[in-house]
């Protein structure tokens, strides 16, 4: 039988047969249960997308804000904002929940578009379990003088993910996300459009 | 022990000492306190513990009257309990205060001291409610600062718990409740210093329980009662003795002490004031001016007024006092004086008689009364009572704050008299509601106290309207504490956030010389001066005011912000007001920006950083010219074809002058004339509604969905054309009923809030131009004359002849007259559609009573009301009673109505011959099921009362004063879901089991709007509400099944939204029912986190997941022999979170705490599946055997 085992993201996989992320996929954890059934070698979740949640909260916050402070009886229309934790937390159940149930790899996926706001999800869905956090960021700039400011923001995001995630614990992963920062910090953006750590 | 300063108003600094001394808290939701009852349930819910280490109990009851029952049960069984409350709320708590203090209870209520309905009702602040409770034998304990709030609460509850006499403790509704102030927060370890706990273990022990059992509340007869009720008076004589020591105690561990009475001023005065609460404040100001060059005058603030104690008034009192001023801020028609004047002659009158007073002479007494309902009261006035005192004669009670020409009370006193410091940086900020001035606002607060020494005030006014309401902000800073309980009047600096109000309101009035004015503009500073009416150049000018101006809209949406102005606005003013050195303002900007935003992101914070930074680059000092060059005055408030009333009282209100209508422009006992919205031209809307009649295919959705009548539709006949405006459009009538008439659909461009609802609604498409309706949004200044024009003519057509009319579907039903107009309801509100509907069907001959809540803000808030009247002068007759009796006041209507209309026809047959068989025949015998009918039953009338008028006998003058009584009536029983679900319920269930015919109209938002959000039994399961913080675990009451339970009373649930043709047919299925009926009609409300204009969506998602069935239950086919059950909406075919997600009530707990959520959204779509199906099942039941009736 051919040995098809492979290593990506710092993983060492049976085979590379593994579902990208896409929501209709892994959208519960019914649906990640059947990719392993289905012989998946690991799952890559579907991407929890900064301007998704973003949105979300800044819907939720609008909504929350509007009529206030306007009408002597009704400053407010909602219980204090104070209770609200405003953070992905069904995201964060599904990987606490997938990883409880599979047996193979689960990456959680965030995909950004700015080069701070994700360092701190990072580690909320590593602490959730995730195997490997794959961090895409879409940097809207054209021209090849941009270049440079790509790979300072892509730096910036990878030192900062890197800053909030531990080092991997029992197992090695090389080469993975956070050996990818490491590279990045030397310079090698070339190898990055190749790696999770993408540039859109 | 630990110390911190903090920023917070009157009900947090009550709430946070409440919250940590109590176990268990039991409220119902009222103005000026509903705050308190939220910030104990959001501590509770965040897990915040009391001191003893346990998270307190929060519930919210059905009303007041439950909440007391149930903290009277919660200390009965030995929890420590409180409730907050005010004003009608206290007074329904009356009967379980008489049984708390019978039985000696410890407890302590925190009462926003609120105004007690009368004339009308009022949301604010005075003493009347507290006074009601003076004999119940609670203490009464007042506070009239925001320290002393947090003070008093603490020294409050450590009272009672050694007294045994509970106690009130009071501050003023708004004035306190709502002032942000600086204050020392007691830290837990000062709170369990002053807490017993051997006397909380006392309180327990004395408790209700089986393992110790005893009987407490039992019934007694005259042989024992007396003498039991006097087994008290050791308790009550010894509590000020208490007060006083516990306030000692205080003292020793803060620093700060307090007596029953504390005086203020000269040593040797001999004019000396005596009140309570914050005007306390407002008087301690003046008299330390006056005292200090050199007027004998002093003050004493009562602290215990109940139980009073003459020894320690008399202590506080100087020995050379010679003329008393006791002030109440209450008033006790018949009395013959206010209770806190009484007090202290009494006082004075004992001591005397008993010869034990301590004064060489006693003073003479004078009473007073102040500040009914918030009304301003200021060191000015304090000096006018003080200036009275010197008379040989002053006046005996006397009122001070307004201009008595009746019964000649008031006193006079200069108004130029101020005790403001120079140091002390008094801002007013005029903004709109929701645009973040508030806020912001609040935030310099804080920033002041927390990051400088600075000691800063904030007092916030808000407008009646629920759209397009002003705010005004009064902010002081200053490098000592702020004392002043009173609005600016000397502002040295003056903001305007919205440049649509410089040709308004004249914000320059209160600017002093020299001070600093801020214009948010569009305009530029080279051009903003040419934009300014005559009369604010002409203040920049005189008073040498500097000018700045800055664009902050497009600051904020070039910093990408949207339309959230605070942080540029709150920026600007640091930068020009001299609170703090610019440099040091910015740094402490954005370090509260870094606080506040941190969580959103670095991005977030990066953006309000710019915001600040581009604040600075675009504000512009404007050079101002050495005169005046503009000559356009401000327009006049209201157009001068208007009633005289209307322009010497309702205009006046409307300017801001209401304060300077003296008594005699009032009428007496609080009727104010109808249809008055319509002379306040509110011109609130950016864009209206514009009609192409080629598209339109005349439906008449839009203007039934319309929530201020500001879209109609009118039919009439084509040579009412001539004359016309040359804009005004007109289409040719579309159908065989009306053929041959012309129809218009016309906005009234000045009164349209631009909600949009009507074009959502809109059914018809523009083929040629796709993507447009048959209505679409236009920008309202450019085409305001032109539409003003039109509507001005579209008024003046006739209305269509209503006989003609048959009203039956949703087009023929907007042909008729809308009798409720432009009301102050929000934009896009979901319940006035239904009101509209219910004034154009009915309105002529309609009685409504209308329970507290946003139908009666609305509809009945000065200066203006909605109601409206027909081209013969008929409309509906509305009143406001409470909100816990509504549906028994509205049933007395009926009462009165059936019982007169029966006296009446008695005199019609006693009269018969003299008044003529046949009219009486045809009075008696009258068929006034249609409009026919009525018109002809009205003219049979008018030519009876023509002929009694030419007879002199007492039966013909009794006759002609009920005449009107036989003519058929409507009576209309509305209110919101607060009412009708929660604190009305006993009685709405009463009136509706008497079977008489009167109509209940719910407007049920699913929430307490009116109040911000408090959750009713309406609320559905799973949405998230004040008090239901974590989603309500509980199905939404299901009202109509229990009306039908009786069998006899038509009920209906409808929403607009969904089916309008329905909502037709039900109001006219249920007023023509000659028994109850009861309308349950789906309101969208802002308070479900909604785009408002998509209101009327929702409701047709709320019907298609089944959380809303529509049906029609009629007697009347039960006695036919068919199934009175009619199920109108089909079964489910959406799930139910396909609708609740799309609202922030339901997703903010998805966001939050989504495994609750998605728990709760499968309870509620269980029994969304069960409950359609039992109503599918009664539907399906065939008929019973026909009733012989």
């Amino acid at each position: 039988m051919t040995d098809l085992s492979t290593s990506y993201l710092g993983l060492t996989l049976p085979h590379p047969v593994v579902p990208s992320a896409a929501r209709p996929l892994s959208r519960d954890v019914d649906a990640v249960l059947r990719l392993e059934d289905g012989g998946a070698a690991a799952v890559v979740l579907h991407s929890l997308f900064e301007e998704q949640v973003v949105e979300e909260e800044a819907a939720i916050d609008h909504y929350l804000e509007r009529g206030t402070e306007s009408c002597a009886e009704s400053l407010g229309w909602f219980p204090k904002r104070g209770e609200y934790a405003h953070r992905p937390e069904e995201y964060l159940e599904l990987v606490r929940r997938a990883k409880e149930r599979l047996s193979v790899p689960a990456v959680g996926s965030l995909n950004g578009v700015t080069a701070g706001g994700w360092t701190e999800y990072a580690a909320r869905i590593e602490e959730a379990g995730a195997d490997v956090v794959n961090l895409c960021s879409v940097i809207l700039e054209e021209g090849p003088e941009k270049l440079g400011e790509i790979r300072d923001g892509l730096g910036r995001l990878a030192r900062g993910a890197r800053v909030r995630v531990p080092r991997p614990g029992p197992r090695e992963h090389e080469p993975g996300l956070l050996p990818r920062a490491r590279r990045l910090r030397t310079g090698e953006l070339r190898e990055a459009p190749a790696h999770p750590l993408k540039h859109r | 022990m630990e110390r911190a300063m903090v920023a917070m108003d009157g009900n947090e600094a009550a709430a946070y000492v409440a919250h940590r001394t109590n176990e268990v808290i039991a409220i119902y939701p009222i103005t000026p306190s509903s705050p308190m009852g939220e910030h104990a349930d959001a501590w509770s819910a965040q897990g915040v513990t009391n001191i003893w280490g346990t998270v307190p109990l929060v519930t919210e009851m059905q009303s007041e009257g439950g909440a007391s029952g149930a903290v009277h049960g919660a200390l009965q069984a030995g929890a420590l309990t409180t409730t907050f409350t005010a004003s009608q709320g206290l007074l329904l708590m009356i009967p379980n205060m008489f049984k708390i203090a019978g039985e000696l209870t410890p407890a302590v209520f925190h009462v926003s001291a609120r105004t007690v309905a009368t004339h009308a009702l009022s949301i604010f602040g005075d003493h009347s409610d507290v006074m009601a409770v003076r004999s119940t034998g609670w203490g009464l304990l007042a506070s009239g600062s925001i320290q002393e709030i947090m003070d008093f609460a603490l020294i409050a509850q450590a009272t009672t718990l050694r007294a045994r006499v509970p106690f009130v403790h009071f501050f003023d509704g708004f004035r306190s409740s709502h002032e942000i102030n600086m204050v020392e927060r007691l830290s837990e370890d000062v709170m369990r210093a002053m807490i017993d706990d051997d006397l909380v273990r006392a309180h327990r022990g004395r408790a209700l329980s089986p393992d110790r059992p005893f009987i407490r509340g039992t019934a007694q007869n005259p042989d024992v009662f007396f003498q039991a009720r006097e087994t008290v008076n050791p308790y009550y004589a010894a509590c000020p003795g208490i007060v006083q020591e516990t306030m000692d105690r205080f003292a020793e561990i803060t620093g700060r002490r307090y007596r029953l009475f504390d005086y203020v001023g000269a040593p040797d005065a001999e004019r000396v004031v005596v009140l309570m609460g914050s005007g306390a404040e407002a008087a301690h100001e003046a008299v330390e001016a006056l005292a200090a060059r050199g007027e004998k005058v002093g003050l004493v603030k009562v602290r215990l007024y109940r139980p009073f104690s003459p020894e320690h008034l008399f202590q506080a009192l100087p020995e050379t006092v010679k003329v008393i001023a006791a002030l109440d801020r209450t008033k006790e028609p018949g009395a013959e004086g206010e209770p806190l004047y009484k007090d202290v002659v009494t006082a004075f009158a004992e001591a005397a008689a008993e010869g034990r007073s301590p004064f060489a002479e006693t003073p003479l007494v004078i009473g007073g009364r102040y500040g009914l309902s918030s009304k301003e009261f200021t060191p000015a006035m304090v000096k006018g009572v003080l200036d009275e005192m010197e008379k040989e004669h002053p006046k005996n009670h006397f009122t001070v704050g307004i201009r008595d020409d009746v019964s000649h009370t008031s006193i006079e006193y200069d108004p130029d008299f101020s005790t403001e410091p120079d140091d002390v940086v008094r801002a007013m900020f005029f903004g709109l509601g929701s645009d973040g001035t508030v806020s912001a606002n609040k935030n310099s607060i804080k920033i002041i106290a927390e990051d400088t020494d600075n000691y800063g005030q904030g007092y916030f006014v808000y407008d009646s309207k629920k759209a397009g309401a002003i705010t005004i902000s009064h902010l002081r800073f200053g490098p000592r504490p702020i004392r002043s309980s009173y609005l600016i009047r000397h502002a040295n600096f003056v903001a305007c956030h919205q440049a649509v109000f410089m040709e308004k309101y004249d914000m320059l009035r209160y600017a002093v010389p020299g001070a600093v004015f801020l214009l948010n503009s569009p305009h530029g500073p080279d051009e903003v001066w040419d934009t300014l009416p005559r009369p604010a150049q002409q203040a920049i000018v005189e008073k040498g005011l500097r000018f700045y101006v800055i664009d902050a809209y497009r600051v904020a949406r070039e910093a990408g912000l949207g339309v959230r102005i605070n942080t540029i606005m709150q920026t600007a003013f640091f930068a020009v007001s001299g609170v703090l050195p610019q440099e040091e303002a910015i740094a402490a900007i954005k370090k509260a920006i870094e606080k506040t935003w941190m969580k959103k992101g670095p991005d977030v914070v990066e953006k309000n950083f710019q915001a600040v930074d581009m604040t600075l680059e675009n504000l512009h000092e404007v050079e101002v010219p050495g005169e005046v060059t503009s000559t356009r005055e401000l327009p006049p408030t209201v157009p001068s074809e208007a009633p005289e009333f209307v322009k010497r009282f309702t205009a006046e209100i409307i300017a801001q002058r209401g304060d300077e209508l003296p008594v005699s422009a009032f009428p007496p006992d609080g009727t104010f004339p109808s249809a008055t919205t319509q002379w306040e031209k509110r011109n609130i809307a950016l864009e209206i509604p514009v009609w192409d009649e080629e598209v339109c295919i005349q439906c008449g959705r839009c203007s039934l969905v319309c929530p201020h009548a500001a879209i109609r539709m009118k039919i009439y006949e084509p040579e009412l054309l001539e004359g016309a405006p040359a804009s005004f459009k007109s289409a040719d009538y579309r159908g065989k009923d009306f053929k041959g008439q012309k129809l218009t659909i016309q906005t009234a461009p000045e009164d349209c809030t631009g909600c949009g609802m009507c074009v959502e609604i809109c059914p018809a498409k523009n083929r040629a131009k796709p993507g447009l309706k048959a209505i679409h949004m236009a920008p309202q200044p450019p085409i305001r004359e032109r539409e003003k024009e039109n509507y001005a003519f579209f008024l003046s057509l006739p209305d269509f002849d209503r006989t003609r009319i048959e009203p039956s579907t949703v087009k023929t039903s907007q042909m008729l007259r809308p009798l409720f107009e432009y009301s102050g309801a929000c934009a896009g509100c979901g319940e006035t559609p239904y009101v509209k509907l219910l004034s154009q069907l009915f309105g002529d001959r309609a009685l409504v009573a209308n329970a507290t809540g946003c139908s009666s803000i609305y509809g009945g808030n000065l200066p203006t009301t909605p109601w409206a009247v027909d081209a013969e002068g008929r409309g509906p007759a509305w009143s406001n009673s409470l909100f816990e009796d509504n549906a028994e006041f509205g049933f007395g209507f009926r009462l009165t109505i059936d019982k007169q209309t029966e006296q009446a026809r008695e005199l019609v047959r006693r009269l018969g011959p003299v008044i003529g068989d046949a009219l009486a025949d045809g009075l008696l015998s009258a068929d006034q099921s249609d409009e026919t009918g009525i018109r002809e039953q009205r003219r049979r009338v008018a030519a009876l009362k023509e002929k009694l008028a030419g007879l002199d006998s007492d039966e013909a003058r009794h006759l002609l004063s009920l005449a009107d009584f036989l003519v058929r009536k409507s009576v209309w029983i509305l209110g919101g879901d607060g009412w009708a679900y929660d604190i009305g319920y006993g009685g709405l269930d009463h009136v509706l089991a008497m079977g008489r015919d009167v109509n209940v109209l719910v407007l049920d938002t699913e929430v307490y709007s009116n109040t911000g959000g408090q959750m009713s039994k309406a609320t559905p399961l799973g949405a998230v509400a004040k008090f239901a913080a974590g989603g309500k675990p509980t199905p939404k009451k299901d009202m109509a099944m229990l009306a039908m339970s009786y069998g006899n009373i038509y009920v209906a649930r409808v929403a607009m939204g969904a089916k309008d043709s329905q909502t037709v047919k039900a109001f006219l299925e249920a007023e023509s029912y000659p028994g109850p009926s009861l309308i349950i009609a789906m309101s969208h409300c802002i308070a479900h986190g909604i785009d408002m204009r998509t209101g009327l969506e929702h409701q047709k998602r709320a019907v298609e997941c089944g959380l809303w069935p529509l049906l029609r239950y009629d007697p009347r086919r039960a006695a036919a022999g068919e199934n009175p059950l009619r199920l109108d909406s089909r079964p489910p075919k959406i799930p139910v979170e396909e609708y609740a997600y799309r609202q922030t009530r339901f997703r903010m707990l998805k966001q939050s705490n989504p495994e609750e959520a998605e728990r709760l959204m499968r309870l509620a779509q269980a029994d969304v599946d069960a409950r359609y199906k039992l109503y599918q099942t009664l539907a399906e039941q065939p008929g019973r055997e026909k009733r012989r009736t």
